[in-house]
């Protein structure tokens, strides 16, 4: 159709070849009417070619020619105006670039000088975080499995309520100096139930506090175990025992030749070198009279490290040991805390629910302290402890090691717990 | 050379003049150096200003549209001066840019114009202004020694031309006017249009087919009358 169209249109105008114009004669021959039409067409092409030519108003150039004339102007203008006009910036891309490399340069001086002593204590408020800043390869898969562990314990409305409220302070080694692993919370539960070990929180309205769960990592426990076993020895009114191992067999306490405690009787109350099998010979610990001031004073001990050694102390709530509830007067003194416990707490992110919420009582002035019995014997009378001691060995990462000569100082100093932000 | 505008019926050969145009200097310049020299431009207005304003006003039938349009054409041109490289002549390349910015302009205002040797075009001060095609087709007749009567039929011709043209699609008055008032080649009107050549005929046969359907009845009147 086009081809015929564009043929037609051809031959009305004049410039169809031979061939073509033969095809087109030959059809008009037999189709007159068809030629009676391209006559027509041909004449009206002719009337609009005959259509008289407007010349253009005046004024059509007039403006033209003025925006030419400015447009040369400005040409000339752009033209010449590089030698004067042009700023040349580079000036002030090297000054900022300048200050950018002294406020990183800055930056870099200040964390190397302050970066392992800068890191303030870490409050998290439940156990998948315990420590969040150990980074992703100081993160076992360990903790995520305690975790887990964990929420399977079926909480108690008042356990959850204590969870609610309460915080946990982490007191953490240099980052990046340990390769350390999270203790296994529900393992040390076990041993201290079977060996029939209740975790005392003082008495309710005494005014004492919480215990605490004191997490020792070390890459030379041998060590650190004589630290230890050297702090307890110097500090009166501190008596500890060993958990052993295996269940069933509570093991005696080992009280140590202090003033206030050897007067005590234990069964086996006696010489050090029994102490000393005993503490080396086990990693869990409950003490009696290990406040949480006298913990911090252990690891401000312990972080002076012997032979070189690098140690890693983290104090947080031994609550997390407890599987019994406070009773309704604790829950009624947290809540009535509750406005205190609000301004302590770092984070507003309240707990997940479904995970067991590690806390103490540390931050508050007035801390409300309880006594945790075992709700599911409740007629067994369990011996009550200030504190539990885990002991674990540390690994030094390979890009984290040091010479044997120079110790690894870290952590840093544990305020009071009634000065903590 | 002379100017195009000078002779009424230059369009129907304007591409013989656009091989080349005269340059400030007085010495001949071909399109092809065209490309960014401004002082040029202002020859080009001068010399095109009339066959464009031609152009565009039988593509919208208004004066006061076709100055506009006009201007506009020339002012698009300086502000692209730079991206002309001489492929296409500059008339043709002005044209260009004038066709779309009327077609553009027709398909944007949808209403109903009246094509007009008198164009209904005003003076600058508002004030009635007797269409220049109307006289120069005076003076045509005149120098042909029309009597007064044989005037007034030929501007009735012209009317009635002018009012079947404004009648059809702005497609097919295009390809009308670029062949039939500028007197394109078909090569130049596929350039302008960005057609196929065989697409471009069929198009211009179906123009003259539509046009003659708005011509017919005083076609066939102005027999009847003969």
């Amino acid at each position: 159709m086009e081809n015929i169209e564009a043929m037609l249109c051809a031959y009305v105008e004049g410039d169809l070849d031979a061939a073509g114009r033969a095809q087109i004669e030959k059809h008009l021959h037999d189709h007159p009417q068809h030629r009676k039409l391209l006559e027509e067409l041909t004449a009206m092409r002719e009337l609009v070619r005959g259509l008289p030519r407007a010349k253009a108003p005046m004024d059509v150039g007039d403006s033209l020619r003025q925006k030419v004339e400015r447009s040369m102007l400005l040409e000339d203008s752009a033209a010449a105006a590089p030698a004067r006009g042009r700023v040349n910036r580079w000036p002030q891309f090297f000054g900022i670039a300048a200050i950018f490399l002294l406020v990183a340069s800055l930056c870099f001086i200040l964390y190397k000088a302050l970066g392992p002593t800068w890191k303030p204590a870490v409050f998290t408020q439940n156990t998948g975080d315990r420590m969040p800043e150990m980074g992703p390869a100081e993160q076992p898969a360990a903790p995520e499995a305690d975790v887990q562990a964990l929420a399977a314990i079926p909480l108690t409305a008042g356990s959850d309520a204590i969870a609610q409220k309460a915080q946990v302070f982490v007191f953490q080694s240099r980052q990046a100096a340990l390769q350390v692993t999270q203790p296994d919370l529900p393992t040390i539960r076990r041993r201290l139930e079977n060996s029939g070990y209740g975790i005392h929180g003082g008495d309710v309205g005494g005014g004492s506090s919480a215990p605490v769960l004191v997490v020792v990592e070390s890459t030379d426990l041998s060590a650190t175990k004589a630290q230890i076993s050297r702090f307890f020895s110097g500090n009166a009114g501190i008596s500890w025992d060993a958990v052993p191992a295996v269940s069933g067999i509570k093991s005696e306490a080992a009280t140590l030749p202090s003033a206030a405690v050897s007067a005590k009787p234990t069964a086996t109350a006696g010489n050090l070198a029994d102490e000393k099998e005993a503490v080396e010979s086990s990693d869990l610990y409950v003490a009696r009279g290990l406040t949480p001031e006298r913990a911090d004073a252990l690891r401000q001990t312990l972080m002076v490290p012997r032979n070189g050694s690098a140690v890693q102390v983290t104090v947080q709530s031994a609550q997390s040991l407890a599987t019994t509830q406070p009773s309704a007067e604790i829950v009624k003194d947290i809540d009535a805390s509750k406005a205190q416990y609000s301004l302590r707490m770092p984070t507003s992110q309240p707990a997940e629910s479904g995970k067991l919420v590690v806390g103490t009582m540390l931050a508050a002035t007035t801390a409300p302290s309880f006594l945790l019995n075992d709700s599911r014997n409740p007629s067994q009378s369990l011996p009550p402890v200030d504190a539990v001691i885990v002991l674990q060995t540390a690994a030094v990462p390979a890009a984290a090691a040091v010479p044997a000569t120079q110790p690894i100082v870290t952590g840093q100093t544990l305020a009071s717990p009634s000065t903590q932000p | 050379m002379d100017p195009p505008a000078s002779n009424p019926m230059s369009g129907l050969s304007g591409a013989k003049y656009e091989a080349e145009f005269p340059s400030p200097g007085g010495t001949s310049r071909t399109p092809a150096t065209l490309g960014g020299d401004r002082a040029a431009y202002g020859q080009i207005v001068v010399l095109y200003q009339d066959r464009l304003f031609n152009a565009l006003l039988r593509m919208v039938g208004e004066t006061e549209e076709a100055r506009e349009l006009t201007q506009e054409t020339f002012a698009r041109g300086l502000e692209k001066i730079d991206t002309f490289r001489g492929e296409a002549s500059p008339y043709t390349w002005l044209f260009r840019i004038g066709m779309n910015l009327a077609i553009s302009n027709l398909r944007r205002s949808q209403r109903v114009r009246f094509f007009s040797l008198d164009a209904g075009g005003h003076g600058g001060n508002g004030t009635p202004r007797r269409d220049q095609a109307a006289a120069l087709i005076d003076r045509v007749a005149s120098a042909k020694g029309d009597s007064p009567a044989q005037a007034a039929e030929r501007r009735e011709l012209h009317q009635v031309v002018l009012d079947a043209l404004g009648r059809v699609d702005a497609e097919y008055r295009a390809v009308l006017v670029m062949r039939d008032v500028e007197g394109f080649d078909y090569q130049q009107m596929a350039d302008v249009l960005a057609l196929p050549l065989g697409t471009l005929k069929s198009r211009l046969f179906r123009a003259r087919m539509a046009l003659k359907d708005e011509l017919g009845p005083y076609m066939a009147e102005r027999k009847m009358g003969k």
